[in-house]
């Protein structure tokens, strides 16, 4: 059974690496939030290995309206707009082959650095080690190829998931389970407001 | 009744219906100020933990609260750090009553004292960075107001908020959960890098300081200066309750000769690029920077004196923050739409009493004589030239750095106005306010022993460092 349960854990782990790359390179807002919805529900998998279900269950909720919220900014602003709210950025950091490269490298570098002696975590498996060092390095990536407010969002999401990954195995505290899941969906209320106020102003401009 | 549950509770409570109140700015600031006062008055006057007597009913505040397993305490150690920003906000608040803001601005202030009382009581401390991730993405809806025009400050403020909170984090399991001693070097090492690296993005220091100028550049004037003065506030008591807690961290030399690069580096950089700055908005960004690398230098002193003087300057800032803040706002009234040398150029003609608070404002951050920016800035070089006169010069330089900035914005202000522009005048409640925080400002730079019984305080309950 253990090695079934390490089995299964690395799986969700390759699929928590794969969505966080995809989240790293996409710009299109439905295939990043069809992404993110995937990660959370990997996420909460993982941590429902840590801890009860219930708490899992918290996790996978607060995520799940996280998306919920940037989905309705995201469909907002394309109403507003008539357009996909990524526009394409001119720089370097636009291009899609650039990100690609990059987030082929860094899953390479990721894999190979949760491997190493001293990220030895107590209660913290080999696979979900692989998903939260690769998510955090990830999420670093596209936090720094981006500065439109909804990708920012899913940048600091999956930076914060791949942290509880870690964190749920070190501090298994009720409120601190509930004060990052405030985090979560008050990270995604604020940049979803932000995002809906920059298209209307964008909007209003245009009108103008 | 418990006392923490009505410093977190009431402001939480209370921020909706500021809210409600929107379409009459006027009593929604008066709501918020009144908030702010009440908070300020129970801290500063009702006893914790001791039976009252109020109007004919016996009650009293409980010292804790229990929430899911952990508490948040009332403790003699949080009352000035939690009384400072109460005052930051009311400060604030009151210069709303005169200043047109956002719909959001006092509503989410308030929310963000909730936050910041919460980061203050929770027990076990390390816990506060989670609030102070939370007093962020308040901080946000404030700095990124509909007038703003460009975001990128306030999304990377941020970004920097959310990176800093794991950190911090996991030096708390470190600390706790693996019993840390002196005995352990590497656990020690571990937890200090975790630590260093953790407030070195809360705190904006180099290489993490780019938000500070663009939100001050972009973002409304009071709103940035109190999202500073929380965010820097908060995040400097929480460094100093872990220098007071844990002994490895405060007998590490090493730890001193970092907080000492780290104020180096914003001073010299916050100085340098301050020195070129044409728009006074952005300049105060890097005044800033010079002021917070100045706590650090202070901090890293290592002595009780040290701690004394990073408190009396982080008070001194939102006083500076504060008249700047007032006077650009008015100033920008005037000349919608306007930016840099247009914006300042002809100023002190048109908006007279807001001009000068916005330069006493800058004269304040940049340490002149008579301000109140000045007597932090002077104990620190009197302490700093006997160990370090290289530190002490740079400083020095960096002050003189800003000046100049500040004396080329003084003399665009004084410009004569262009023969087209009319004189507007300015309304006498906005001169009143102006007059109120430029007397503040000088007031207590020639009379800063009206401040220092409440830095002492706070210093005696750090009580491992007072001794220092």
């Amino acid at each position: 059974m253990p090695d079934s349960n390490a089995a299964n854990s690395m799986l969700v782990a390759v699929l928590l690496v794969l969505t966080s790359g995809c989240l790293a390179v996409s710009r299109n807002w439905r295939v990043s939030l069809a992404a993110l919805t995937l990660q959370v529900a990997g996420v909460a998998m993982l941590v429902g290995d840590i801890l009860p279900a219930r708490v899992a269950l918290v996790k996978l909720v607060a995520g799940w309206s996280a998306c919920g919220i940037l989905f309705l900014a995201c469909r907002h602003n394309v109403l507003r707009r008539g357009r996909s709210v990524s526009a394409p950025v001119a720089s370097t950091f636009g291009y899609l082959p650039f990100r690609l490269i990059a987030a082929v490298m860094v899953a390479i570098v990721a894999s190979v650095a949760s491997q190493a002696p001293s990220l030895a975590l107590p209660g913290l498996a080999s696979g979900a080690k692989l998903a939260c060092v690769a998510m955090l390095a990830m999420a670093l990536l596209h936090l720094g190829t981006t500065e439109e407010p909804v990708q920012v969002g899913i940048g600091l999401l999956t930076l914060l998931a791949g942290f509880e990954i870690l964190y749920a195995a070190l501090e298994p505290s009720i409120m601190v389970i509930g004060l990052l899941a405030l985090v979560t969906i008050t990270l995604a209320w604020t940049l979803s407001a932000l995002a809906m106020r920059s298209a209307a102003r964008t909007a209003d401009g245009v009108t103008a | 009744m418990s006392g923490p549950l009505l410093l977190i509770g009431f402001p939480l409570a209370m921020a909706p219906v500021v809210y409600a109140l929107g379409r009459r700015p006027a009593r929604q600031a008066a709501a918020a100020l009144a908030v702010a006062a009440l908070l300020s008055l129970v801290v500063l006057r009702l006893p914790m933990g001791e039976p009252l007597d109020a109007l004919g009913i016996d009650f009293s505040l409980d010292r804790s609260m229990f929430v899911l397993g952990r508490s948040f305490t009332f403790d003699i150690p949080q009352r000035p750090a939690l009384l400072f920003v109460y005052m930051a906000a009311t400060v604030q608040f009151a210069s709303a009553l005169v200043t047109p803001v956002h719909r959001t601005f006092l509503p989410a202030g308030i929310a963000a004292l909730a936050l910041c009382s919460a980061a203050l009581l929770v027990e076990p401390f390390l816990f506060a960075a989670i609030f102070l991730q939370l007093l962020a993405s308040v901080g946000l809806a404030m700095l990124a107001a509909p007038e703003t025009r460009a975001q990128r400050g306030p999304v990377r403020f941020l970004v920097y908020m959310t990176l800093g909170m794991p950190f911090v984090l996991l030096t708390g399991w470190l600390v706790e959960g693996s019993a840390i001693s002196p005995g352990d070097p590497a656990l020690v090492w571990r937890a200090t890098l975790l630590l260093a690296a953790g407030f070195a993005i809360l705190l904006g220091v180099v290489p993490f300081h780019t938000w500070m100028p663009q939100v001050a550049e972009e973002s409304p004037p009071h709103a940035t200066a109190l999202v500073l003065s929380l965010v820097h506030g908060s995040a400097t008591f929480l460094m100093l309750r872990f220098f007071n807690e844990f002994e490895w961290l405060r007998s590490n030399p090493d730890v001193y000769r970092a907080l000492h690069v780290a104020g180096l580096a914003l001073v010299v950089v916050g100085g340098l690029t301050g020195l070129v700055q044409r728009s006074l908005a952005r300049w105060m960004g890097y005044a800033v920077m010079v002021d917070v690398g100045a706590t650090l230098l202070a901090i890293g002193l290592g002595t009780s004196a040290g701690v004394s003087i990073a408190l009396m300057t982080i008070a001194s800032r939102t006083f500076g923050l504060a008249a700047w803040a007032v006077g650009l706002a008015h100033v920008r009234l005037a000349r919608p739409g306007a930016d840099g040398e247009a914006l300042l150029r002809g100023a002190m003609w048109q908006r007279p009493a807001a001009s000068v608070a916005l330069v006493a404002g800058a004269l304040s951050m940049v340490g002149v004589p008579l301000t109140v920016g000045f007597v932090g800035r002077w104990a620190l070089i009197e302490q700093l030239a006997p160990i370090s006169l290289s530190t002490t010069l740079a400083l020095l330089a960096a002050t003189a750095g800003l000046a100049v900035a500040c004396a080329r914005g003084l003399a665009l202000l004084l410009e004569r106005p262009d023969e087209d522009r009319e004189r507007t005048d300015e309304p006498v409640q906005v001169r009143a306010l102006a007059l109120v925080v430029v007397a503040a400002l000088f007031v207590l730079g020639l009379f800063p022993q009206l401040l220092m019984p409440a830095v002492a305080r706070a210093v005696l309950s750090l009580g491992n460092l007072a001794g220092a």
